[in-house]
């Protein structure tokens, strides 16, 4: 499943992003692959919050839609 | 022998952990230098600040140089580098926050540019995002620039019982680290003092010679394998330095977190905005805009300041005189820029600061930019943008300023195109406000906002279409929601404000001259005569009105004024028109400028024309629309 499609409050495995430049960005931030965050919250039709550690990080959905990730918890 | 960029410190070194930075020279400096006189003069240090985004950069570059640069709890506010003589003559340099040397955006360039062309690199890192941050810091390592890190929010990370081995993660990067405090001064001193220690560090395990590894770097396979490579080692320093030592949270933490996640809940921040924006329009708009602007500008400026300035030009160029008129006439560049730069800019620009700065430092405003980036997305921007398009209801010239913080230049494109065609600046909206008063209402007010939002969206829809590329995706931290300091944002309000004035006063000056240039040739009034068959014709308003659009471009609210006094004689429906092609003819002459200045002669052209066939187009079809069906 991708990022966007992870319910709110639970631990995902970031497994892989597809487009480019945005796993650049991502990894750069600490989003990266084999990484886990917890989803902290979504705004419907928009980005949502990801906690990675202590820092709450805002994806916009079209990059949300492009990181698969698997279910920890 | 300044460092080129294209010339980063040799080999040698890297191996080194402690060699002295001043002592970095480049091998072919000599050769650069060959046939030309020998160079006596000393080499002036380059010291380069460099670090993420909101980490503290800017006050280390006050407390070091003496002047004051934005300081912000929003990402990206830096975006020019700012340079100053330290205490013992080097020259510091500070750099838009980044997270990464890749090129990705022009701030990731200039950026690079200082810190290929520093003799040192003091690395600010914030102790609270410690895994995040050392990725740039290990690039730097890793590209074999010699550095020093300040370890900064050392307060905030003891408060959230962050516990950061300092001796493990100095070992394991191999450069020296000082914890600090800057918004105290904390440890700033110190950093200085071990900036002959700075060093080149330890590389990530098996990463090649730094120009190899830029080379590398250059290829996108590759340059993702390294990336992987340098994150992976990067998790596992943080892994070892930091520990999470908090008990169960206290109870101004907790409050600071629900209230954060409940502002990004739709419905409690639409809210919430609704409240800002109604407060920002009371107090910034009702206030600042009317009641101090008409104090200041009208019985400080116009009843004591203006007739000295004239009785002191009088003597020299007789009143009617061509050069009185030009220099202290109706539009005298005199006269009109002090009337208009400190009557109405100063306070409304200093107002409207103060309160995004308020906005921005206890954490709300990057909430705002969350909620909204889905509905930006659409128009071809992103959440971030939301800050010009607030600003844009105060003054359109320093939103136009302000979108400078925008991650591309497609994005700055829409950005400007937006605000200078769909949004009413304050000292519009107050005129308008009255005339909604008289004419129209509620209904009108509800009709001229639907038009604007049909415009805006409409516009950002096309622009979004038209222009080459996408907009990027909005990638941000949310830093936690707290108490501001007021002692921070008066100073940052106030050196804004001076920095905004100091920019933009030049421009309007320029603009009064135009204006003043026209009136005395007589050439206004030729344009206004020209004019007045199209609005006769096109948008079945009286001839006079062409005088309220060319007023519209001397000052926004000249032209709503004008249509106040013509109040009587127009039909609602009327003013209902007139309103709003003034709102989207091309803004007053200070924001074309610095459109001008900003965006380029091509861009600009194409925005002013097209605002006039905007204008003019919407204009008449409102006209014929309501004349059809009257809704008054």
């Amino acid at each position: 499943m991708t990022l966007i499609q992870a319910p709110v409050g639970k631990m995902v495995r970031i497994e892989r992003i597809e487009d480019e430049t945005m796993a650049m960005m991502a990894i750069r931030l600490g989003i990266a692959e084999g990484e886990m965050v917890i989803v902290s919250s979504k705004v419907p039709a928009g980005p949502m919050v990801i906690r990675r550690g202590r820092v709450d990080v805002a994806l916009g959905r079209e990059l949300c839609q492009s990181i698969h990730v698997s279910l920890v918890s | 022998m300044q460092h080129s960029p294209s010339n980063p410190a040799p080999g040698p070194l890297t191996q080194s952990t402690h060699a002295e930075a001043n002592i970095v020279t480049s091998p072919d400096s000599t050769l650069r230098l060959a046939g030309e006189e020998p160079v006596t003069k000393q080499h002036q240090k380059v010291v380069v600040l460099a670090g993420n985004p909101n980490v503290g950069k800017s006050i280390f570059f006050n407390a070091y140089t003496g002047k004051y640069v934005n300081v912000s709890n929003f990402p990206g506010t830096t975006v020019d580098i700012p340079k100053g003589q330290m205490a013992d003559g080097s020259l510091l340099k500070d750099t838009p926050g980044i997270y990464g040397l890749s090129g990705m955006s022009e701030e990731e360039t200039v950026a690079e540019e200082s810190i290929f062309g520093a003799d040192v690199i003091i690395n600010v890192v914030s102790a609270l995002s410690l895994s995040r941050d050392l990725f740039l810091t290990q690039q730097l390592i890793d590209y074999g620039r010699p550095l020093v890190i300040a370890l900064n929010q050392m307060d905030e990370a003891k408060a959230r019982h962050l516990s950061i081995r300092i001796e493990t993660l100095e070992t394991l990067l191999g450069v020296k680290v000082v914890p600090t405090v800057a918004l105290t001064r904390e440890g700033l001193k110190e950093v200085i003092q071990a900036l002959p220690k700075a060093s080149l560090g330890h590389r990530t395990p098996d990463s090649p010679e730094p120009e190899a590894l830029r080379e590398l770097e250059k290829n996108p396979g590759e340059r993702m394998k390294i990336y992987g490579h340098r994150r992976y080692h990067v998790n596992a320093i943080t892994s070892q330095v930091v520990t999470d030592e908090s008990h169960p949270e206290n109870f101004a933490k907790r409050f600071g977190q629900s209230l954060g996640a409940w502002l990004l809940n739709p419905l409690v921040g639409l809210l919430a905005m609704a409240c800002v924006l109604l407060v920002l329009y009371q107090v910034v708009g009702v206030w600042v805009a009317g009641d101090l602007v008409n104090l200041i500008e009208g019985d400080i400026l116009l009843a004591h300041v203006i007739p000295v300035i004239q009785s002191m030009v009088s003597p020299l160029f007789p009143v009617g005189t061509a050069f009185y008129n030009l220099l202290a006439g109706e539009f005298g560049v005199l006269t009109m820029s002090i009337q208009y730069i400190f009557g109405v800019l100063f306070p409304l620009v200093l107002g409207f600061y103060i309160y995004i700065s308020l906005l921005e430092d206890c954490g709300y405003l990057p909430r705002v930019a969350v909620l909204t980036d889905g509905l930006l997305g659409k128009l071809g921007l992103n959440g971030r943008a939301v800050i010009p398009i607030i600003l844009g209801f105060g003054c359109v010239t320093m939103a136009t300023v302000s979108t400078r913080v925008l991650t591309s230049q497609r994005e700055r494109t829409i950005a400007s195109a937006l605000l200078a065609i769909t949004i009413p600046c304050s000292a519009q909206l107050a005129v308008i406000s009255a005339l909604m008063a008289k004419a129209g209402g509620l209904v009108g007010w509800g009709v001229y906002l639907l038009i604007l939002v049909i415009m805006m969206s409409g516009l950002g829809s096309v622009l979004n279409r038209v222009l080459p590329g996408r907009s990027t995706s909005l990638v941000m931290d949310l830093p936690p929601m707290r108490m501001p300091s007021l002692g921070n944002i008066a100073k940052k309000s106030w050196i804004r404000t001076k920095v905004f004035l100091i920019e933009a006063a030049p421009l309007f000056m320029l603009g009064s001259l135009i204006v003043a240039v026209l009136q005395t040739t007589g050439l206004l009034l030729a344009i206004q005569n020209w004019l007045s068959p199209v609005t006769t014709a096109l948008l079945h308003l009286p001839g006079e009105a062409a005088q309220v659009f060319i007023m519209g471009m001397v000052r926004r609210d000249f032209g709503a004024a004008g249509l106040l006094m013509m109040g009587d004689t127009l039909s609602h429906i009327q003013v209902l028109t007139a309103l709003v092609v003034i709102t989207l003819f091309v803004p007053c002459l200070a924001s074309a400028t610095v459109i001008w200045k900003e965006r380029g002669p091509l861009e600009s052209t194409v925005t002013i024309v097209g605002s006039w066939v905007l204008a003019f187009g919407t204009g008449a079809f409102l006209a014929r629309l309501f004349e059809a069906f009257p809704i008054f």
